[in-house]
């Protein structure tokens, strides 16, 4: 019984063979999306509100068009873009940074 | 209801963590229908073992292959196959308790209203029927451990792992899950359990394999290994200086251990055989009892505590 093959750890950027099942898993964040909407999802809806509010009212009186473009113009694609932005990166990293800083390995 | 069908096979196993040597190339065989008791002080190896068994951890050497399966190709038919409950707390904080198991149910394709069937089985028979709706949260660790194992034979597994079931439960609970686990055997599910607990042990499993620094240092039937390691019975009596020599004369052959202020003596001589030495010495606080699967523990093992 000598026969001992040593495993070679995958590469660490080889692409996933996904199979459909990772619908589940999908299902299962969309789940948790839907329980915890109100402290998810109205947070980041109502922050670039408040920025379109403040920045566009407030800061963009006293900033003239560029080029016929009005400043409207270039902020509200932006906060839109940063709203999505963040909201995705926080729904990522933050189950993947808690599995890295507990010591418990999360399963399954 | 064991067959010589061997559904888990390892040779040559081993899990390197950096410097320290987890699991040393062990071979072991799991035959079909069998209970498997993993035994070991704590890191010994026991969980590294099963986590490799359910592909969540590949090996550093060596081949491990579960029904017939290899765990470093076939991880998603392996994690079809089997029940697991872990040791430590996996349940889903953001769902309630049927959630969990209607959520678990799904990553198996099992259908919605068989899923639901299965969880509200499942509840009612772990008593947790009222707790259906409560988040995880709100539940103590003895409900935890007890929906980590509905949770673990929802898919109707073959082989289950079960690492540390009953550790944290109440009598009452823990004898719950020993009569699941040999309703489940009956079945003949394959059962493989680590465990601290001898006495469970020794209940529950047709052949324990006893881990110490990542190698099996003995395996064999709990009642057998007892008979082979220990003998029959175990003096105890209270630590005396006098008392020593005495002993030591009248049972040569037998290994006299002090423990605190309390002396224990195994001999592998037939039953009653101390009981001429206790009616010419009159001795306090004396207890003839069974020697049991814990001796064996402590003389393979050793008494020093182990770092974590």
């Amino acid at each position: 019984m000598t026969s001992v093959n040593i495993r070679k750890s995958p590469a660490p950027f080889s692409i996933p063979k996904l199979s459909y099942r990772v619908w589940h898993v999908w299902r299962r964040n969309f789940d948790v999306f839907m329980k915890t909407i109100r402290v998810n999802f109205l947070p980041s809806l109502l922050e670039p509100i408040l920025y379109l509010v403040a920045f566009g009212f407030g800061l963009g009186g006293f900033i003239p068009d560029i080029n016929g473009q009005p400043y409207i113009n270039f902020l509200a694609p932006a906060l839109v873009a940063i709203a999505v932005m963040n909201g995705r990166f926080l729904s990522a990293h933050l189950p993947l940074s808690c599995a890295c800083t507990s010591k418990k390995p999360s399963t399954p | 209801m064991v067959s010589s069908e061997v559904l888990i096979e390892a040779h040559g196993l081993t899990k390197k963590f950096d410097d320290f040597l987890a699991v040393d190339h062990i071979d072991f065989k799991v035959y079909k229908g069998e209970c498997i008791g993993f035994l070991g002080p704590n890191g010994a190896g026991k969980t590294t073992t099963v986590r490799m068994m359910y592909c969540f951890l590949p090996p550093t050497a060596g081949e491990l292959t579960v029904a017939g399966l290899s765990i470093n190709k076939q991880c998603r038919e392996i994690k079809s196959l089997i029940g697991l409950a872990p040791q430590e707390d996996n349940l889903d904080p953001d769902f309630s308790v049927l959630k969990n198991l209607t959520v678990y149910s799904r990553y198996f394709d099992i259908p919605k209203s068989e899923a639901l069937k299965r969880a509200n089985e499942q509840l009612k028979f772990f008593q947790l029927e009222e707790k259906r709706d409560v988040p995880i949260m709100a539940l103590s660790t003895g409900m935890k451990r007890r929906l980590i194992f509905a949770r673990a034979l929802l898919n109707q597994p073959q082989i289950l792992l079960l690492d540390e079931p009953t550790t944290g439960l109440d009598p009452q609970a823990r004898h719950l899950v020993w009569d699941e686990i040999r309703h489940l055997k009956k079945q003949g599910v394959t059962i493989i359990l680590t465990t601290h607990y001898m006495d469970e042990a020794s209940a529950l499993c047709d052949r324990i394999l006893i881990i110490d620094h990542g190698k099996i240092i003995e395996e064999g039937n709990p009642g057998e290994l007892v008979k082979k390691h220990i003998g029959e019975d175990v003096l105890e009596v209270d630590y005396d200086e006098k008392l020593e020599p005495l002993l030591k004369r009248a049972f040569p052959n037998a290994r006299i251990e002090r423990l605190g202020d309390r002396l224990q003596i195994f001999t592998h001589e037939p039953h009653g055989v101390f009981e001429g030495f206790l009616k010419e010495h009159a001795l306090q606080n004396v207890t003839i009892r069974n020697a049991n699967l814990e001796d064996v523990f402590l003389k393979l093992t050793g008494r020093g505590l182990r770092p974590e």
